[in-house]
Protein backbone atom coordinates (compact mmCIF):
# COMPACT_ATOMS: atom_id res chain seq x y z
CA UNK A 1 0.00 0.00 0.00
CA UNK A 2 1.33 3.37 -0.87
CA UNK A 3 1.94 5.67 2.00
CA UNK A 4 1.33 9.36 2.10
CA UNK A 5 4.95 9.87 1.33
CA UNK A 6 4.58 8.00 -1.93
CA UNK A 7 2.06 10.43 -3.23
CA UNK A 8 3.61 12.27 -6.12
CA UNK A 9 3.97 15.91 -5.51
CA UNK A 10 2.27 18.28 -7.81
CA UNK A 11 4.51 18.64 -10.82
CA UNK A 12 4.62 21.51 -13.17
CA UNK A 13 1.02 21.58 -14.15
CA UNK A 14 0.60 21.31 -17.88
CA UNK A 15 -2.75 22.59 -18.92
CA UNK A 16 -4.00 24.48 -21.83
CA UNK A 17 -5.04 27.28 -19.51
CA UNK A 18 -2.53 27.13 -16.68
CA UNK A 19 -3.62 30.46 -15.38
CA UNK A 20 -6.80 28.86 -14.15
CA UNK A 21 -4.96 27.21 -11.35
CA UNK A 22 -2.79 30.06 -10.31
CA UNK A 23 -3.24 31.34 -6.81
CA UNK A 24 -5.32 34.16 -8.17
CA UNK A 25 -8.06 31.60 -8.41
CA UNK A 26 -9.77 33.66 -10.96
CA UNK A 27 -11.02 32.57 -14.31
CA UNK A 28 -10.05 35.07 -16.87
CA UNK A 29 -13.15 36.50 -18.40
CA UNK A 30 -13.64 35.82 -22.02
CA UNK A 31 -16.02 37.28 -24.47
CA UNK A 32 -18.42 34.38 -24.24
CA UNK A 33 -18.10 33.64 -20.56
CA UNK A 34 -19.15 35.70 -17.65
CA UNK A 35 -16.51 36.44 -15.10
CA UNK A 36 -16.75 34.40 -11.94
CA UNK A 37 -14.31 33.28 -9.33
CA UNK A 38 -13.63 29.81 -8.07
CA UNK A 39 -14.19 31.21 -4.60
CA UNK A 40 -17.76 31.81 -5.63
CA UNK A 41 -17.88 28.25 -6.93
CA UNK A 42 -16.62 27.06 -3.56
CA UNK A 43 -19.29 29.02 -1.74
CA UNK A 44 -21.93 27.81 -4.16
CA UNK A 45 -20.81 24.26 -3.62
CA UNK A 46 -21.49 24.75 0.08
CA UNK A 47 -24.89 26.22 -0.64
CA UNK A 48 -23.68 29.63 0.48
CA UNK A 49 -23.60 31.32 -2.86
CA UNK A 50 -25.78 34.19 -3.85
CA UNK A 51 -28.22 33.96 -6.75
CA UNK A 52 -26.00 36.07 -8.94
CA UNK A 53 -23.13 33.65 -8.53
CA UNK A 54 -25.48 30.79 -9.39
CA UNK A 55 -26.40 32.54 -12.59
CA UNK A 56 -22.79 33.15 -13.42
CA UNK A 57 -21.73 29.64 -12.64
CA UNK A 58 -24.53 28.02 -14.55
CA UNK A 59 -23.82 30.19 -17.50
CA UNK A 60 -20.19 29.12 -17.27
CA UNK A 61 -20.74 25.53 -16.20
CA UNK A 62 -20.66 24.37 -19.77
CA UNK A 63 -17.00 25.15 -19.46
CA UNK A 64 -15.28 21.84 -18.68
CA UNK A 65 -12.92 23.54 -16.24
CA UNK A 66 -15.77 24.89 -14.18
CA UNK A 67 -17.39 21.47 -14.09
CA UNK A 68 -14.05 19.90 -13.24
CA UNK A 69 -13.56 22.30 -10.38
CA UNK A 70 -16.95 21.44 -9.00
CA UNK A 71 -16.19 17.74 -9.30
CA UNK A 72 -12.85 18.20 -7.59
CA UNK A 73 -14.49 19.95 -4.67
CA UNK A 74 -16.93 17.07 -4.43
CA UNK A 75 -14.10 14.57 -4.50
CA UNK A 76 -12.22 16.40 -1.76
CA UNK A 77 -15.25 16.42 0.45
CA UNK A 78 -15.90 12.73 -0.13
CA UNK A 79 -12.34 11.81 0.72
CA UNK A 80 -12.36 13.93 3.87
CA UNK A 81 -15.61 12.40 5.06
CA UNK A 82 -14.47 8.84 4.35
CA UNK A 83 -10.71 8.77 4.69
CA UNK A 84 -10.54 4.99 4.51
CA UNK A 85 -12.67 4.81 1.42
CA UNK A 86 -10.80 3.45 -1.55
CA UNK A 87 -13.70 3.04 -3.91
CA UNK A 88 -13.83 6.45 -5.45
CA UNK A 89 -15.87 6.24 -8.57
CA UNK A 90 -15.39 8.69 -11.36
CA UNK A 91 -18.19 11.17 -11.46
CA UNK A 92 -17.75 11.49 -15.21
CA UNK A 93 -18.81 7.95 -15.94
CA UNK A 94 -21.59 8.09 -13.43
CA UNK A 95 -22.82 11.41 -14.73
CA UNK A 96 -22.77 10.08 -18.28
CA UNK A 97 -25.07 7.28 -17.20
CA UNK A 98 -27.42 9.64 -15.40
CA UNK A 99 -27.33 12.00 -18.32
CA UNK A 100 -28.28 9.23 -20.70
CA UNK A 101 -31.26 8.36 -18.56
CA UNK A 102 -32.20 11.97 -18.10
CA UNK A 103 -32.23 12.33 -21.86
CA UNK A 104 -35.22 10.04 -21.95
CA UNK A 105 -36.89 12.03 -19.21
CA UNK A 106 -38.78 15.20 -19.88
CA UNK A 107 -37.12 18.18 -18.24
CA UNK A 108 -38.43 18.46 -14.75
CA UNK A 109 -39.96 21.83 -15.48
CA UNK A 110 -41.59 20.46 -18.57
CA UNK A 111 -42.63 17.45 -16.56
CA UNK A 112 -44.37 19.71 -14.10
CA UNK A 113 -45.97 21.64 -16.90
CA UNK A 114 -46.91 18.51 -18.76
CA UNK A 115 -48.41 17.17 -15.58
CA UNK A 116 -50.38 20.32 -15.37
CA UNK A 117 -51.17 19.95 -19.03
CA UNK A 118 -52.43 16.49 -18.37
CA UNK A 119 -54.32 17.11 -15.20
CA UNK A 120 -55.29 20.71 -15.16
CA UNK A 121 -56.73 20.92 -18.66
CA UNK A 122 -58.55 17.69 -18.02
CA UNK A 123 -59.81 19.12 -14.81
CA UNK A 124 -60.60 22.37 -16.56
CA UNK A 125 -62.38 20.59 -19.32
CA UNK A 126 -64.35 18.63 -16.79
CA UNK A 127 -65.09 21.78 -14.88
CA UNK A 128 -66.03 23.57 -18.02
CA UNK A 129 -68.36 20.83 -19.00
CA UNK A 130 -69.90 20.71 -15.57
CA UNK A 131 -70.12 24.44 -15.53
CA UNK A 132 -71.91 24.48 -18.86
CA UNK A 133 -74.37 21.99 -17.59
CA UNK A 134 -74.80 24.06 -14.49
CA UNK A 135 -75.49 27.07 -16.69
CA UNK A 136 -78.03 25.12 -18.66
CA UNK A 137 -79.66 23.93 -15.49
CA UNK A 138 -79.64 27.43 -14.10
CA UNK A 139 -81.20 28.92 -17.18
CA UNK A 140 -83.76 26.16 -17.26
CA UNK A 141 -84.63 26.84 -13.65
CA UNK A 142 -84.93 30.55 -14.31
CA UNK A 143 -87.06 29.91 -17.34
CA UNK A 144 -89.32 27.62 -15.37
CA UNK A 145 -89.69 30.16 -12.58
CA UNK A 146 -90.36 32.91 -15.09
CA UNK A 147 -92.97 30.83 -16.88
CA UNK A 148 -94.73 29.94 -13.66
CA UNK A 149 -94.54 33.49 -12.47
CA UNK A 150 -95.82 34.84 -15.76
CA UNK A 151 -98.71 32.44 -15.88
CA UNK A 152 -99.52 33.21 -12.28
CA UNK A 153 -99.32 36.89 -13.08
CA UNK A 154 -101.67 36.53 -16.01
CA UNK A 155 -103.98 34.16 -14.23
CA UNK A 156 -104.46 36.51 -11.36
CA UNK A 157 -105.76 39.12 -13.78
CA UNK A 158 -103.49 41.69 -12.42
CA UNK A 159 -102.22 43.79 -15.19
CA UNK A 160 -100.98 46.63 -13.20
CA UNK A 161 -98.44 46.99 -10.56
CA UNK A 162 -101.08 46.80 -7.83
CA UNK A 163 -101.64 43.13 -7.38
CA UNK A 164 -102.94 43.11 -3.87
CA UNK A 165 -106.39 41.57 -3.49
CA UNK A 166 -109.13 44.08 -3.12
CA UNK A 167 -112.52 43.77 -1.60
CA UNK A 168 -115.37 43.89 -4.05
CA UNK A 169 -117.16 47.08 -3.44
CA UNK A 170 -120.73 47.61 -4.39
CA UNK A 171 -121.29 50.38 -6.81
CA UNK A 172 -122.52 53.41 -5.18
CA UNK A 173 -125.66 53.52 -7.34
CA UNK A 174 -126.61 49.90 -6.92
CA UNK A 175 -130.32 49.42 -6.55
CA UNK A 176 -131.66 48.55 -3.15
CA UNK A 177 -133.32 45.22 -2.39
CA UNK A 178 -137.04 45.60 -2.03
CA UNK A 179 -139.59 43.45 -0.33
CA UNK A 180 -142.33 42.47 -2.74
CA UNK A 181 -145.63 40.98 -1.64
CA UNK A 182 -146.53 37.93 -3.72
CA UNK A 183 -149.27 35.35 -3.41
CA UNK A 184 -146.74 33.02 -1.87
CA UNK A 185 -145.70 35.60 0.57
CA UNK A 186 -143.25 38.41 0.80
CA UNK A 187 -140.20 37.95 -1.39
CA UNK A 188 -137.09 39.97 -1.39
CA UNK A 189 -136.42 41.20 -4.88
CA UNK A 190 -132.85 42.12 -5.30
CA UNK A 191 -132.04 43.39 -8.79
CA UNK A 192 -128.46 42.24 -8.52
CA UNK A 193 -129.53 38.79 -7.48
CA UNK A 194 -131.94 38.64 -10.33
CA UNK A 195 -129.24 39.75 -12.73
CA UNK A 196 -126.91 37.08 -11.46
CA UNK A 197 -129.57 34.42 -11.79
CA UNK A 198 -130.42 35.60 -15.26
CA UNK A 199 -126.77 35.29 -16.29
CA UNK A 200 -126.46 31.82 -14.79
CA UNK A 201 -129.78 30.49 -15.80
CA UNK A 202 -128.29 27.47 -17.51
CA UNK A 203 -127.19 26.25 -14.13
CA UNK A 204 -130.62 26.60 -12.74
CA UNK A 205 -133.64 24.37 -12.96
CA UNK A 206 -136.47 23.13 -11.05
CA UNK A 207 -135.97 22.40 -7.48
CA UNK A 208 -136.00 18.86 -6.33
CA UNK A 209 -139.43 19.40 -4.81
CA UNK A 210 -140.82 20.68 -8.10
CA UNK A 211 -142.77 23.22 -6.22
CA UNK A 212 -142.08 26.19 -4.18
CA UNK A 213 -141.99 25.64 -0.58
CA UNK A 214 -142.66 28.06 2.03
CA UNK A 215 -139.52 27.43 3.84
CA UNK A 216 -137.21 27.29 0.85
CA UNK A 217 -136.16 30.25 -1.05
CA UNK A 218 -136.53 29.44 -4.71
CA UNK A 219 -133.65 31.11 -6.30
CA UNK A 220 -134.27 29.73 -9.74
CA UNK A 221 -134.98 32.33 -12.28
CA UNK A 222 -136.87 31.50 -15.40
CA UNK A 223 -137.40 34.14 -17.92
CA UNK A 224 -140.95 33.81 -19.14
CA UNK A 225 -140.26 34.88 -22.67
CA UNK A 226 -137.78 31.99 -23.24
CA UNK A 227 -140.26 29.32 -22.44
CA UNK B 1 -30.63 27.17 -5.28
CA UNK B 2 -29.55 24.44 -7.65
CA UNK B 3 -32.82 22.65 -7.00
CA UNK B 4 -34.74 25.74 -7.92
CA UNK B 5 -32.65 26.14 -11.04
CA UNK B 6 -33.34 22.56 -11.98
CA UNK B 7 -37.02 23.14 -11.49
CA UNK B 8 -36.66 26.19 -13.66
CA UNK B 9 -35.53 23.91 -16.44
CA UNK B 10 -31.75 24.06 -16.10
CA UNK B 11 -30.68 20.45 -16.31
CA UNK B 12 -27.05 21.42 -15.81
CA UNK B 13 -27.94 22.50 -12.31
CA UNK B 14 -29.14 19.00 -11.59
CA UNK B 15 -25.95 17.55 -13.00
CA UNK B 16 -24.05 19.60 -10.46
CA UNK B 17 -26.16 18.07 -7.73
CA UNK B 18 -25.46 14.62 -9.14
CA UNK B 19 -21.73 15.25 -9.07
CA UNK B 20 -21.90 16.63 -5.57
CA UNK B 21 -23.88 13.79 -4.04
CA UNK B 22 -22.93 10.83 -6.23
CA UNK B 23 -20.38 9.22 -3.97
CA UNK B 24 -22.32 9.91 -0.81
CA UNK B 25 -25.29 8.12 -2.32
CA UNK B 26 -23.10 5.30 -3.56
CA UNK B 27 -21.55 4.91 -0.14
CA UNK B 28 -24.96 4.78 1.45
CA UNK B 29 -26.22 2.18 -0.99
CA UNK B 30 -22.95 0.31 -0.66
CA UNK B 31 -23.84 -0.38 2.96
CA UNK B 32 -26.89 -2.24 1.74
CA UNK B 33 -25.60 -3.72 -1.50
CA UNK B 34 -22.07 -4.84 -2.03
CA UNK B 35 -22.14 -5.40 -5.78
CA UNK B 36 -20.44 -2.32 -7.19
CA UNK B 37 -22.30 -2.49 -10.49
CA UNK B 38 -25.56 -2.82 -8.67
CA UNK B 39 -24.63 0.04 -6.40
CA UNK B 40 -24.06 2.26 -9.39
CA UNK B 41 -27.29 1.17 -11.02
CA UNK B 42 -29.24 1.89 -7.86
CA UNK B 43 -27.47 5.19 -7.40
CA UNK B 44 -28.34 6.21 -10.93
CA UNK B 45 -31.90 5.11 -10.42
CA UNK B 46 -31.95 7.15 -7.23
CA UNK B 47 -30.97 10.29 -9.06
CA UNK B 48 -33.45 9.66 -11.82
CA UNK B 49 -36.22 9.14 -9.29
CA UNK B 50 -35.17 12.23 -7.43
CA UNK B 51 -35.21 14.18 -10.68
CA UNK B 52 -38.72 13.01 -11.43
CA UNK B 53 -39.88 13.87 -7.93
CA UNK B 54 -37.92 17.08 -7.59
CA UNK B 55 -41.02 19.21 -7.76
CA UNK B 56 -42.14 17.55 -4.53
CA UNK B 57 -38.99 18.60 -2.71
CA UNK B 58 -40.18 21.44 -0.51
CA UNK B 59 -36.81 22.47 0.79
CA UNK B 60 -37.86 21.91 4.38
CA UNK B 61 -35.04 19.41 4.77
CA UNK B 62 -31.57 19.33 3.35
CA UNK B 63 -31.48 18.05 -0.20
CA UNK B 64 -29.26 15.18 0.82
CA UNK B 65 -31.67 14.14 3.56
CA UNK B 66 -34.39 13.96 0.95
CA UNK B 67 -32.10 12.18 -1.47
CA UNK B 68 -31.07 9.79 1.28
CA UNK B 69 -34.65 8.55 1.70
CA UNK B 70 -35.03 8.05 -2.02
CA UNK B 71 -31.77 6.11 -2.16
CA UNK B 72 -32.76 3.83 0.71
CA UNK B 73 -36.18 3.18 -0.77
CA UNK B 74 -34.71 2.53 -4.20
CA UNK B 75 -32.19 0.09 -2.79
CA UNK B 76 -34.86 -1.73 -0.79
CA UNK B 77 -37.08 -1.99 -3.82
CA UNK B 78 -34.19 -3.28 -5.89
CA UNK B 79 -33.35 -5.87 -3.28
CA UNK B 80 -36.94 -7.05 -3.14
CA UNK B 81 -37.07 -7.38 -6.92
CA UNK B 82 -33.83 -9.30 -6.96
CA UNK B 83 -35.08 -11.75 -4.39
CA UNK B 84 -38.19 -12.33 -6.47
CA UNK B 85 -36.39 -12.57 -9.79
CA UNK B 86 -36.15 -16.22 -10.83
CA UNK B 87 -33.50 -15.40 -13.40
CA UNK B 88 -31.13 -14.53 -10.64
CA UNK B 89 -31.62 -17.95 -9.12
CA UNK B 90 -31.19 -19.60 -12.51
CA UNK B 91 -27.95 -17.82 -13.19
CA UNK B 92 -26.67 -18.65 -9.76
CA UNK B 93 -27.66 -22.29 -10.07
CA UNK B 94 -25.84 -22.54 -13.36
CA UNK B 95 -22.73 -21.19 -11.74
CA UNK B 96 -22.38 -24.50 -9.90
CA UNK B 97 -21.94 -22.80 -6.58
CA UNK B 98 -23.72 -25.10 -4.17
CA UNK B 99 -23.27 -23.29 -0.90
CA UNK B 100 -26.35 -22.51 1.08
CA UNK B 101 -26.27 -18.78 0.58
CA UNK B 102 -29.29 -17.59 -1.36
CA UNK B 103 -28.67 -16.50 -4.89
CA UNK B 104 -29.61 -12.85 -4.43
CA UNK B 105 -27.50 -12.57 -1.34
CA UNK B 106 -24.56 -14.06 -3.14
CA UNK B 107 -25.10 -11.63 -5.95
CA UNK B 108 -25.42 -8.72 -3.61
CA UNK B 109 -22.44 -9.80 -1.59
CA UNK B 110 -20.22 -10.31 -4.56
CA UNK B 111 -16.73 -9.02 -4.00
CA UNK B 112 -15.98 -5.44 -4.75
CA UNK B 113 -12.63 -6.22 -6.25
CA UNK B 114 -14.30 -8.10 -9.08
CA UNK B 115 -15.75 -4.90 -10.43
CA UNK B 116 -12.84 -2.60 -9.81
CA UNK B 117 -9.58 -2.82 -11.59
CA UNK B 118 -6.39 -2.71 -9.55
CA UNK B 119 -5.48 0.51 -11.30
CA UNK B 120 -8.71 2.11 -10.20
CA UNK B 121 -8.19 0.97 -6.63
CA UNK B 122 -4.65 2.27 -6.65
CA UNK B 123 -5.73 5.59 -8.10
CA UNK B 124 -8.36 5.92 -5.40
CA UNK B 125 -5.80 5.23 -2.72
CA UNK B 126 -3.39 7.73 -4.15
CA UNK B 127 -6.04 10.40 -4.31
CA UNK B 128 -7.08 9.75 -0.75
CA UNK B 129 -3.50 9.91 0.42
CA UNK B 130 -2.87 13.10 -1.51
CA UNK B 131 -5.90 14.73 0.06
CA UNK B 132 -4.83 13.69 3.51
CA UNK B 133 -1.27 14.87 2.90
CA UNK B 134 -2.56 18.19 1.65
CA UNK B 135 -4.73 18.52 4.73
CA UNK B 136 -1.75 17.92 6.95
CA UNK B 137 0.17 20.60 5.13
CA UNK B 138 -2.56 23.19 5.44
CA UNK B 139 -2.23 26.08 7.85
CA UNK B 140 -4.22 25.50 10.98
CA UNK B 141 -6.92 28.06 10.21
CA UNK B 142 -7.54 26.62 6.76
CA UNK B 143 -7.57 23.03 8.00
CA UNK B 144 -9.99 23.95 10.76
CA UNK B 145 -12.32 25.74 8.37
CA UNK B 146 -12.44 22.94 5.81
CA UNK B 147 -12.81 20.34 8.54
CA UNK B 148 -15.75 22.08 10.14
CA UNK B 149 -17.36 22.45 6.78
CA UNK B 150 -16.78 19.10 5.11
CA UNK B 151 -16.64 16.75 8.05
CA UNK B 152 -18.82 18.47 10.61
CA UNK B 153 -21.21 19.84 8.02
CA UNK B 154 -21.40 23.25 9.65
CA UNK B 155 -22.68 26.27 7.81
CA UNK B 156 -20.50 29.28 7.16
CA UNK B 157 -22.29 31.17 9.89
CA UNK B 158 -21.72 28.41 12.40
CA UNK B 159 -18.08 28.19 11.44
CA UNK B 160 -17.72 31.94 11.75
CA UNK B 161 -19.12 31.77 15.27
CA UNK B 162 -16.91 28.84 16.17
CA UNK B 163 -13.77 30.44 14.80
CA UNK B 164 -14.81 33.95 15.83
CA UNK B 165 -14.18 35.45 12.46
CA UNK B 166 -16.31 37.03 9.75
CA UNK B 167 -18.23 34.85 7.35
CA UNK B 168 -16.21 36.28 4.48
CA UNK B 169 -13.08 34.99 6.14
CA UNK B 170 -14.61 31.56 6.52
CA UNK B 171 -15.56 31.55 2.88
CA UNK B 172 -12.06 32.56 1.88
CA UNK B 173 -10.38 30.00 4.13
CA UNK B 174 -12.51 27.14 2.87
CA UNK B 175 -11.83 28.12 -0.68
CA UNK B 176 -8.10 28.40 -0.12
CA UNK B 177 -8.03 25.04 1.57
CA UNK B 178 -9.86 23.46 -1.31
CA UNK B 179 -7.58 25.03 -3.82
CA UNK B 180 -4.50 23.87 -1.97
CA UNK B 181 -5.83 20.32 -1.90
CA UNK B 182 -6.83 20.59 -5.54
CA UNK B 183 -3.29 21.49 -6.42
CA UNK B 184 -2.13 18.23 -4.86
CA UNK B 185 -4.62 15.92 -6.48
CA UNK B 186 -4.98 17.40 -9.92
CA UNK B 187 -1.81 15.75 -11.22
CA UNK B 188 -3.22 12.44 -10.09
CA UNK B 189 -6.48 13.15 -11.77
CA UNK B 190 -4.69 14.14 -14.92
CA UNK B 191 -2.74 10.93 -14.81
CA UNK B 192 -5.99 9.04 -15.12
CA UNK B 193 -6.07 9.97 -18.76
CA UNK B 194 -7.96 13.15 -18.26
CA UNK B 195 -10.81 11.29 -16.70
CA UNK B 196 -12.79 13.69 -14.63
CA UNK B 197 -13.48 12.69 -11.07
Amino acid sequence: MASAGDVPQAPAYSMSEPEIFTMKHELQPTSDREEFSFEAVSALFDGEGDPASVDQFLSASADPEAHAQWATYALIGDVLRAPGEHRLQSSAEFLAGVRAQLASQPPVQVAVESQAAVTVPTRDAANDSVFRWKMVAGFASLAAVAAVGWSTWLGSGVTGPVAAPQLVQAPASSPEAVLVATPQGAVVRDPRLEQLLAEHRQHGGMTALQASTGFLRNATFDAGDNR
Amino acid sequence: MLVQRTLAGEQRAYELLVIKYQRRVERLIGRMVRDVDLVQDIAQETFIRAYRALAQFRGDAQFYTWLYRIAVNTAKKQLMELKRDPLVFQSQLKSGDDDETSAPERELNAGVADAETPDAVLASKEIAQAVNAAMDALPEELRMAITLREIEGMSYEEIAQALECPIGTVRSRIFRAREAISQRIKPLLERQGGKRW
